[in-house]
């Protein structure tokens, strides 16, 4: 065994795992894109006024939608040659824990905010932003899936009320968010093709470490 | 020869990782937190006997933890490096750069 190429042969099966390992949860990949595009929706709804009661649904059903797909996505599309869970260091652990409180926190404060302000609440709208936190824990694990999941289901409570993001104000932002969501996505997704290339040369190579 | 290697530095390296297969593995494992045996299966290219066998033998030394479980009717193997895995692999790493800046450069032949 030449120690030289053993060396390097580790170091390249150790990154090709650590790669693929993203895919599992931090790496959005399509989904990223999908996500992107629903934001997308969500803003050229705001544009026409408000919608009607089928593209309401719609919109309701827009995270569970993008949970599903993200889901479906990871499983059998980028790791489909097994499953490789991701191993998240202690920093990134507190930065996850960080943004989940600050998203709990905001949503606690809008929640409170329009608890006495609005007539037109339902339990939909109140279950919906209480989602929020829940499923920061539980799927958005990343800045960019966080942005996405809050999006969709601040627009799902909204929607709980008839209404939609207003294409002007803050939802404006909604618009270089979603862009930057596609974009992200993309290029992780031609990050995963340059990665399945890789895999395929080492598995040519044989296993003789 | 000055610059060679000591004789202990070869016997210090750890037999159970000096071995192409189970450092295979290991070096998968390090990268993730847990891993799919059907992955491990198609990376290292290793035969299922041949791999199952290495692994017996890392779980045996505390180097790795096997879950076997089903995921609807078909059987499931999971695989995990532990605490100690990650420990004995750092350390191979050293003993191995430490033994090849040993070596010395052999003169091109004419």
């Amino acid at each position: 065994m030449n120690p030289i190429d053993t060396q390097g042969r580790i170091a390249e099966l150790e990154a090709i795992t650590r790669e693929y390992s993203r895919y599992e949860s931090s790496a959005g990949g399509l989904s990223a894109v999908l996500g992107g595009a629903f934001c997308l929706f969500s803003f050229a709804l705001g544009l026409v006024g408000l919608p009607t009661p089928i593209l309401l649904v719609a919109l309701a059903s827009l995270p569970i939608l993008w949970l599903c797909s993200r889901h479906l996505l990871s499983r059998h599309y980028y790791q489909r040659c097994g499953q490789v869970v991701e191993h998240i260091d202690a920093s990134r652990q507190r930065t996850q824990r960080a943004l989940t409180l600050g998203v709990g926190v905001l949503v606690i404060i809008i929640a409170f905010g329009t608890w006495t302000d609005r007539g037109d609440t339902s339990a939909l709208y109140y279950t919906a932003l209480l989602l929020i936190p829940l499923a920061a824990l539980l799927w958005l694990r990343t800045p960019i899936d966080l942005v996405i999941g809050t999006v969709l289901l601040c627009q799902t409570a909204l929607a709980a009320t008839g209404r939609s993001f207003a294409a002007l104000g803050p939802a404006t932002l909604l618009l270089p968010a979603a862009l930057l969501m596609i974009a992200t996505g993309w290029r992780d997704h031609r990050k995963f093709i340059r990665l399945q290339r890789r895999m395929r040369a080492l598995t040519s190579t044989g296993s003789d470490v | 020869m000055s610059g060679a290697p000591e004789p202990g530095s070869f016997l210090q390296i750890d037999r159970l990782l000096h071995e192409p297969a189970r450092l295979l593995i290991l070096s998968i494992l390090v990268g993730a937190e847990s891993v799919e045996f059907r992955f491990v299966e198609q990376i290292s290219g290793l035969s299922k006997g041949n791999l199952s066998s290495h692994m017996s033998k890392l779980e045996a030394a505390g180097l790795i933890a096997i879950s076997k479980s089903f995921r609807g009717k078909h059987p499931l193997t999971t695989l995990r490096i532990t605490p100690l895995g990650r420990q004995s692999l750092s350390a191979y790493r050293v003993q191995l750069e430490k033994l090849v800046s040993n070596i010395p450069q052999t003169p091109p032949a004419d």
